[in-house]
C-alpha cells in the first residue's frame, strides 16, 4: 500500500531521470515515457483519494534526511484530505498539460527537454503537497521554483525569457528567505519541524515574544508573517508579484500548469496547511487578508488594459490568487481551497485555450491583431467561452460557486470582511469585464489578423482540444461539489476534518463560553436549516446544533472575543459561534460553521444574485465595447490618460523596482569593488604594507655605505647613548 | 595495512619521485592519474573502517622524530579531518585530468608539483604534531607558488608572489604562536596534549590573534581576501581547483583544530568579532561577485561569501553549526571545484574568461550547460543539492545561537542566487550570437568523466547526507565538550 503512495511522486521523477539522461536519443519521443507515467500517477492519486475518503489521513516517514542531534527532519508522505484534493488537481492538470504539450510543442527544438522539466515539476509539486514536515515542504517549495525558472527560460535565446527567469527566481528567493526564517523560528520555538508536532505544540507558545527592531512581537505572529512572506513570493501577491506576468515568456503549457493551476497556489496551500499557526495570530490574519484583497484589486486593475492575451490571463491569475489569500486571511480556508481547486481547472482551461489561439494564429499574442477567430476554431471558441464564464463567476460554472463562497465568508467576517467583500465585488465586475474584453476581441470584434496569419489559421489538433474539452466540462461541474444551495457540500464535508480537528487542542475554557450565548439566541433556526444545508454528520458535532452563522454581525456580543475558541466550540456546542468569532477577528475556519441557516440563507441568495448581476454587468459592458468595433474605450482612455497609462504600465512597479533595487545594487557592487576592494583594501592596505617595507629598506640602505668611518661613528654614538642611558636611569 | 595513513599521505610523493626518473610527458600524466586514483581508493578504507562512535583520533601513528624538541611524527584522523582527507583524494584525479591537454608546456613538472602538493595537503589534515603540521602547512606553499607562477596567466608572477608572501606572513605568526604554546604548554607540540593544556586568558588572546591572522588569510576572511581573486584568475584550472577546494579549508580546519579546543576562552570572547567579519564576508563577497565580468573572479569572490558560512558555523557552538560548517567545507570543495573545472573546460576552447564573450552555451554545449546549471544550483543552495544541506544547517545553528546573526547571514540565500544566476544567464542562456561560440564542441569523454562523478556527489550529499554526518557526530560533540559543553545552548540569545 505504502509503495503505491510513494509512486505518485516517483513516477514523474522517473520520467524526468529517463528523459533527462537519454535526451540526446529521444528525438521527440519523450512523451512516450512521460505521458503514460503521469496518467498513472493521476490514477494512483485517485486511489489515494479514495483511501483517504474511506480511511482517513495517511502519514509515514521514508527516511531521515539530515540527522544531526535533535534535528531529524525526514522525507515522508502525508496524505490528508487537503493533500488528497491537491493531489487530484496537480496530477489531473499535469496529465492534461502533458497531453496538450504533445501537440503544442510539436517540432520544438527543446521538445524532450520540456517534457523532462514538466515531469520534474510534477514530482516537485507532489513532494511539496505530500510533505509531512516543513523541511520537505521547503524542498518542494524551492524545487518548483527551480522548475518554473527552467521552464520560463525554455526559449532561452529570447532575451526577455532570460530576464523573466532571473526575475522569477530572485523574487521567489526573497520570499523563500522569509519562509526559511519562519522555519528557523519554528525550530527554535517548538524544537521540531514535523507538522503534527508543531501544530500540536504551537498553542503553548502563545504569549512568547521575539524582538523585532526593538519591538516585542508575538512569536506566533512572527512565524506566521515570515511564512506568509514565502506565500507572497510564490503566489505572486502584492510586492513580490511582478515576476508572474513576466513568467508568461515561457511556453503556454507551463503557464497553465505552473503559473496558474498549481505552483502559484502553493502559497495558499501552505497557509491552509499552517492554519493552526495562522489562526493563533489575528494580526497575521489581518495582514494576510488585506494583502490578498489588495492583490485581487491590483491585479484586476492592470488586467483591464493589457493587450497581450497571456498577460491578461496572468494578471487575472494574480487577482484570483488574491481572492484565495484573502479567504485564508479571513479564516475561510475551505472557501480558499475550494476556489483554488475550481480556479485550477478553469484557469488551466483559459490558458490552454489561449495557447490554442496563439498556436493557431502563428504565435500571435496581441489581441489587437486578432478578431473573428471563432470562424476558424469552434472547439477553442466554445471551451474558452466556458472558461471565461467560469472565471467571471456566472452560474452554473465553477467560479460562481467558489468565488461567491469567498465573498459570502468575507461578508460575514466583521467590518474588515465587509470592506473586503465590497472590494471583492468590484474586482468581480472588473474580472468579468476584462475576461470578456479578451473573449470578444479574439473571437468577435473586427478581424484584425494579418493576411498571412489568417491564411494559416486553423483549429488545433485533437491532443490540444481534448484537454480543453475535459477541462471545460470540469469547469462546469467542479463547482457543484461545493454548492451551498442544495444537496451536499462535498468540499466542506471532505475538507472538514483538516480545518476542524487540528484546532481541537484548544483549551476548553475558551470554547465553552462563546457559543453558549448565541446558541440560545438563535436556537430556533438551527434545526431545519442546518440539516438541510450542511447535511453532514460530523464526528463529535451533535446534529441538533448544526452550524449556522451569517447572523447580522454588528450586533454580535463577542466583538474582540478570543477567536481560537470558535472551532472547538462548534464541535462541542453547536457551532453557532463561528460567525461571531469572525467579527472579533478573522475567524478560525471551522468547516462546520461556514454555512448559514434559515434567514441568512435568504441573505446569501441575495448576495449571490448581487454578485451575479455585477458579473453580468461586466460582461455586458465588454459586450457593448468590444463585440463590435466601438470608439468608446479609446475615448475613455484618452480622457483618463493617467489612469489608463498607469494600468497599461502595471502602475510602474517594474520601473520602481528597477530604480530602487536593481540599479542601486549593481552600482553599489561596482563602486564597492572599484573603491573598497581594489583600492582601499588591496592597494592601500595590502600592497601598502609591501610598499612600506620597501621604502623602509630604501631608507635603511643609506646606512649601508661601506665606509668604515661611518660604521665607527655610528658605533661610538651608540656607545654614548647606552652610557647616557645607563647613568641617567 | 598498518600505516594506512602514512601510505595515503606519501604515495603521491613517491609518485613524484618516480616521475623524476621518467622523461616522457605522456607516461608521467598516466602515472599521476594512476597515483591519484590509487591514493583515493587507498583512502576509502579510512572512511569504511572509521569508528564513528569514537570521539578521539583513529589510525594513529606515532614515532619520535626530533627527540631533542620532543617532536613526533604523529598522525591520526577524527571526524573533523576524515572527510577533508577523502575530499582531497577524491578531487586529485580531476586535477590531473583537467590538466591533461590544458598544460602543454612542461606537463611532467606540473604533474610532479600536483603530486607533491597532494602529500602536503593530506599531511596537514592528518598531522597531530604541531611541528609536523607546520612542515606540511608550509610545504604546500611551494608547489602552489610554482603552479601559479610558472603555469599561470599573463600576470602570474605578481599573483604568485602576492599569494606566497601574504600567506607566509600569516604563517610566521602561526609559528610564533606554536613556539609560545610549546613552552607554556609543557614542552610539547603534541596536538592532543595541547588540547588539554590551559593557557591564561591573556596568553590565549594573543595566541588567538596570531592564529586568527594566519587562518583568516587562508580562509580567506574579509578583509584578508584580496590575494584570492588574483591567484584564482592567474592560476591554471587545476591550481584554482586545489586552491578553492582544499587550500581554503586549511584555514577553517585550523580554527576547528587549534582555536576552538585549545584557546576556548579567547574563542568565546572573540566570537562576536568573528561572526561580524563572517557576515560581512557573506554580503560583501556576494556584492563583489556581482560586479565581476571575469568568470573566475566571480567564482573567487563567491568563495569569500561561501566561506563566510563556514566561519559562522564554527563559531556558534552548537552541533548543527559545526557539523554544518564541516559539511559546508566539503560542499564548497565539491561545488566550487566543479565550477572551476567547468570554467577550465570552456577556457580550453575559447581562451577567454570574459563573460561578455559568452552566451547561449545551452545551444552548443547542452551537456556542459546542464552540469554547469547543476553546480550553480548547488552553489545557490537549492534543496536536493549538497549546498542546501550545509547552508541550512549553518544558518539554523546560527539562528539558534543568535537571531540577528542568523538573519543577516541568511540574506546570503538571496544574494547568492543573484550573482550566480546572472552568471548563468549571461553564459548559458541568452542568444548564442558570438560566432566563436557557435562551433564549440560539447564535453568529450575525458571532460564528462570529470564532471559526472561530481554531479553524482552533489545529489548524493543533497539527498542523503547521513553517511557524512554520521562520522562527525562523536568528534563534534567532543569538541563542543572541550569548548565548555555549550552543545546546543544559545550563549547570547539576542532577545
Amino acid at each position: 500500500m505504502m509503495t503505491s503512495y510513494v509512486l505518485i511522486p516517483l513516477l514523474p521523477l522517473f520520467s524526468f531521470i529517463v528523459v533527462g539522461l537519454f535526451q540526446k536519443w529521444m528525438r521527440g519521443l519523450a512523451h512516450l515515457v512521460c505521458v503514460p507515467l503521469v496518467f498513472a500517477s493521476f490514477g494512483m492519486s485517485l486511489l489515494a483519494f479514495i483511501d483517504v475518503m474511506r480511511g482517513g489521513p495517511i502519514n509515514f516517514d521514508l527516511y531521515e534526511w539530515i540527522p544531526v542531534g535533535d534535528f531529524r527532519p525526514t522525507f515522508g508522505i502525508m496524505i490528508d484530505q487537503l493533500t488528497a484534493s491537491m493531489l487530484l488537481l496537480v496530477t489531473l492538470v499535469s496529465s492534461l498539460v502533458h497531453l496538450y504539450t504533445v501537440g503544442y510543442m510539436h517540432g520544438d527544438k527543446g521538445y524532450d527537454r520540456f517534457f523532462a522539466y514538466i515531469s520534474l515539476f510534477t514530482f516537485s509539486m507532489l513532494a511539496l503537497v505530500m510533505s509531512n514536515n516543513f523541511l520537505q515542504l521547503f524542498f518542494g517549495w524551492e524545487m518548483v521554483g527551480l522548475c518554473s525558472y527552467l521552464l520560463i527560460v525554455h526559449w532561452y535565446e529570447r532575451g526577455p525569457a532570460t530576464k523573466a527567469s532571473l526575475k522569477a527566481f530572485i523574487q521567489n528567493r526573497v520570499g523563500d528567505l522569509g519562509f526559511a526564517l519562519g522555519i528557523f523560528l519554528i525550530w527554535v520555538t517548538v524544537g521540531s519541524l514535523d507538522y503534527g508536532t508543531v501544530f500540536a505544540a504551537i498553542g503553548e507558545h502563545q504569549g512568547e515574544t521575539v524582538s523585532l527592531l526593538g519591538m516585542d512581537v508575538s512569536v506566533i505572529t512572527m512565524i506566521a508573517l515570515l511564512l506568509f512572506i514565502g506565500a507572497v513570493g510564490k503566489s505572486a501577491q502584492f510586492l513580490l508579484h511582478s515576476w508572474l506576468p513576466d513568467a508568461m515568456e515561457g511556453p503556454t503549457p507551463i503557464s497553465a500548469l505552473i503559473h496558474a493551476a498549481t505552483m502559484v497556489t502553493a502559497g495558499i496551500f501552505m497557509v491552509s496547511r499552517c492554519h493552526p499557526i495562522f489562526n493563533l495570530s489575528p494580526t497575521a490574519m489581518t495582514v494576510v487578508a488585506l494583502t490578498g484583497g489588495f492583490t485581487a484589486l491590483f491585479g484586476a486593475t492592470i488586467a483591464l488594459t493589457q493587450n497581450d492575451i497571456k498577460k491578461v490571463v496572468a494578471y487575472s491569475t494574480m487577482s484570483q490568487l488574491g481572492y484565495m489569500v484573502m479567504a485564508c486571511g479571513l479564516g475561510a480556508y475551505t472557501a480558499g481551497m475550494f476556489h483554488l481547486l475550481t480556479h485550477g481547472v478553469f484557469k488551466a482551461l483559459l490558458f490552454l485555450a489561449a495557447g490554442s489561439v496563439i498556436h493557431a494564429l502563428s504565435a500571435e499574442q496581441d489581441i489587437r491583431r486578432m478578431g473573428q477567430a471563432r470562424r476558424y476554431m469552434p472547439t477553442t471558441y466554445w471551451t474558452m467561452l466556458w472558461g471565461s464564464l467560469a472565471l467571471s463567476g456566472i452560474f452554473p460554472f465553477a467560479g460562481f460557486f467558489s468565488k461567491d463562497e469567498i465573498l459570502w465568508q468575507a461578508f460575514n467576517a466583521g467590518l474588515l470582511g465587509k470592506g473586503l467583500w465590497l472590494l471583492g465585488l468590484v474586482v468581480a465586475f472588473m474580472t468579468a469585464f476584462y475576461t470578456f474584453r479578451v473573449f470578444f476581441m479574439v473571437f468577435y470584434g473586427q478581424d484584425n489578423m494579418d493576411k498571412e496569419v489568417k491564411h494559416h489559421a486553423h483549429e488545433s489538433p485533437a491532443v490540444i482540444t481534448i484537454p480543453l474539452v475535459v477541462l471545460a466540462v470540469g469547469s462546469l461541474l467542479v463547482g457543484w461539489l461545493g454548492n451551498p444551495l442544495f444537496g451536499t457540500n462535498y468540499v466542506h464535508r471532505f475538507l472538514q476534518p483538516v480545518f476542524h480537528s487540528s484546532v481541537s487542542h484548544v483549551p476548553e475554557e475558551h470554547a465553552g463560553s462563546l457559543p453558549a450565548l448565541t446558541a440560545t439566541a438563535f436556537a430556533g433556526e438551527t434545526d431545519e436549516s442546518g440539516a438541510a444545508h450542511e447535511g453532514v454528520p460530523m464526528e463529535g458535532a451533535p446534529m441538533e446544533g448544526a452550524p449556522m452563522e451569517g447572523v447580522p454581525m454588528e450586533g454580535a456580543p463577542m466583538e474582540g472575543a478570543p477567536m481560537e475558541g470558535a472551532p472547538a466550540g462548534m464541535s462541542e456546542n453547536a457551532g453557532v459561534a463561528a460567525g461571531h468569532a469572525m467579527a472579533a477577528a478573522p475567524h478560525a475556519a471551522g468547516a462546520a460553521g461556514e454555512h448559514a441557516g434559515g434567514h441568512s440563507r435568504g441573505l446569501e441568495m441575495l448576495l449571490m444574485a448581487l454578485s451575479l448581476a455585477v458579473a453580468a454587468a461586466g460582461i455586458y459592458m465588454a459586450y457593448l465595447w468590444y463585440y463590435r468595433p466601438n470608439p468608446a474605450p479609446a475615448q475613455l482612455a484618452a480622457t483618463y490618460q493617467v489612469l489608463y497609462q498607469g494600468s497599461l504600465n502595471k502602475w510602474y512597479w517594474d520601473e520602481l523596482y528597477d530604480m530602487v533595487f536593481v540599479r542601486p545594487t549593481m552600482r553599489l557592487a561596482h563602486g564597492m569593488w572599484r573603491v573598497a576592494d581594489e583600492i582601499v583594501i588591496d592597494k592601500v592596505l595590502v600592497d601598502g604594507v609591501a610598499i612600506t617595507t620597501r621604502i623602509g629598506g630604501e631608507i635603511l640602505k643609506f646606512f649601508q655605505t661601506g665606509r668604515v668611518q661611518h660604521y665607527a661613528m655610528v658605533m661610538s654614538l651608540g656607545i654614548c647613548v647606552i652610557f647616557i642611558g645607563f647613568f641617567l636611569l | 595495512m598498518d600505516h594506512l595513513l602514512s601510505w595515503v599521505i606519501f604515495i603521491p610523493l613517491l609518485g613524484a619521485f618516480a616521475a623524476l626518473a621518467i622523461r616522457d610527458h605522456q607516461t608521467v600524466k598516466v602515472l599521476a592519474l594512476v597515483v591519484t586514483v590509487g591514493d583515493f581508493i587507498l583512502s576509502l578504507p579510512l572512511w569504511l573502517n572509521f569508528d564513528s562512535t569514537v570521539a578521539g583520533f583513529q589510525f594513529v601513528e606515532k614515532y619520535a622524530w626530533i627527540p631533542t624538541f620532543n617532536i613526533n611524527y604523529h598522525l591520526g584522523l577524527d571526524g573533523i579531518s576524515l572527510l577533508l582527507v577523502i575530499m582531497t583524494t577524491f578531487l586529485a584525479p580531476f586535477c590531473v585530468l583537467c590538466s591533461w591537454h590544458a598544460i602543454a608546456d612542461r606537463s611532467r613538472e606540473f604533474m610532479i608539483n600536483l603530486m607533491v602538493m597532494q602529500t602536503a595537503m593530506i599531511g596537514v589534515f592528518c598531522a597531530l604534531d604541531m611541528a609536523l603540521f607546520y612542515v606540511f602547512w608550509e610545504a604546500m606553499l611551494i608547489p602552489m607558488y610554482l603552479i601559479v607562477g610558472v603555469w599561470g596567466g599573463a600576470n602570474r608572477v605578481y599573483a604568485a608572489i602576492k599569494f606566497f608572501i601574504y600567506t607566509l606572513a600569516g604563517s610566521m605568526l602561526l609559528l610564533v604562536a606554536m613556539t609560545y604554546m610549546f613552552f607554556k604548554g609543557g614542552n610539547t607540540f603534541d596536538i592532543p596534549t595541547l588540547m588539554n593544556a590551559s593557557f591564561t586568558p591573556q596568553a590565549q588572546f594573543w595566541l588567538f590573534l596570531a592564529m586568527f591572522v594566519a587562518f583568516a588569510i587562508k580562509v580567506p576572511m574579509f578583509p584578508f581576501h584580496t590575494w584570492l581573486p588574483h591567484a584564482h584568475v592567474q592560476a591554471p584550472t587545476a591550481g584554482s581547483v586545489i586552491l578553492a577546494s582544499v587550500m581554503l579549508k586549511m584555514g577553517t580546519y585550523g580554527f576547528l583544530r587549534f582555536c576552538l579546543p585549545m584557546l576556548t576562552d579567547a574563542s568565546l570572547s572573540m566570537t562576536p568579532f568573528i561572526l561580524s567579519l563572517s557576515v560581512v564576508a557573506i554580503v560583501y563577497g556576494a556584492y563583489m561577485a556581482l560586479a565581476q565580468s571575469d568568470i573566475k573572479k566571480l567564482i573567487a569572490y563567491s568563495s569569500v561569501s561561501h566561506m563566510g558560512f563556514v566561519t559562522i558555523g564554527m563559531f556558534v557552538y552548537n552541533q548543527l553549526g559545526i557539523e554544518g560548517a564541516i559539511l559546508q567545507m566539503i560542499n564548497h570543495g565539491i561545488t566550487t571545484g566543479a565550477l572551476f573545472l567547468c570554467v577550465g573546460i570552456i577556457y580550453d576552447r575559447r581562451h577567454t574568461r570574459d563573460l561578455a564573450e559568452f552566451g547561449g552555451l545551452a545551444r552548443t554545449m547542452p551537456v556542459f550547460a546542464t552540469c554547469f546549471v547543476i553546480f550553480s544550483m548547488s552553489s545557490i543552495g537549492l534543496p536536493g543539492t549538497n549546498g542546501f544541506v550545509g547552508e541550512f544547517m549553518v544558518l539554523l545553528g546560527a539562528f539558534t545561537y543568535d537571531r540577528l546573526t542568523g538573519v543577516l547571514a541568511a540574506t546570503g540565500i538571496v544574494l547568492g542566487a543573484v550573482y550566480m544566476l546572472y552568471l548563468v544567464a549571461r553564459m548559458i542562456w541568452s542568444e548564442c550570437s558570438n560566432p566563436e561560440n557557435q562551433k564549440l564542441a560539447d564535453l568529450d569523454l575525458r571532460e564528462f568523466a570529470i564532471l559526472a562523478p561530481l554531479v553524482l556527489v552533489v545529489f548524493w550529499i543533497g539527498l542523503y547526507p547521513a553517511p557524512l554526518l554520521e562520522v562527525m557526530h562523536s568528534s563534534v560533540l567532543h569538541l563542543l565538550d572541550q569548548t565548555g559543553g555549550l552543545a546546543g545552548a544559545p550563549v547570547v540569545a539576542m532577545k
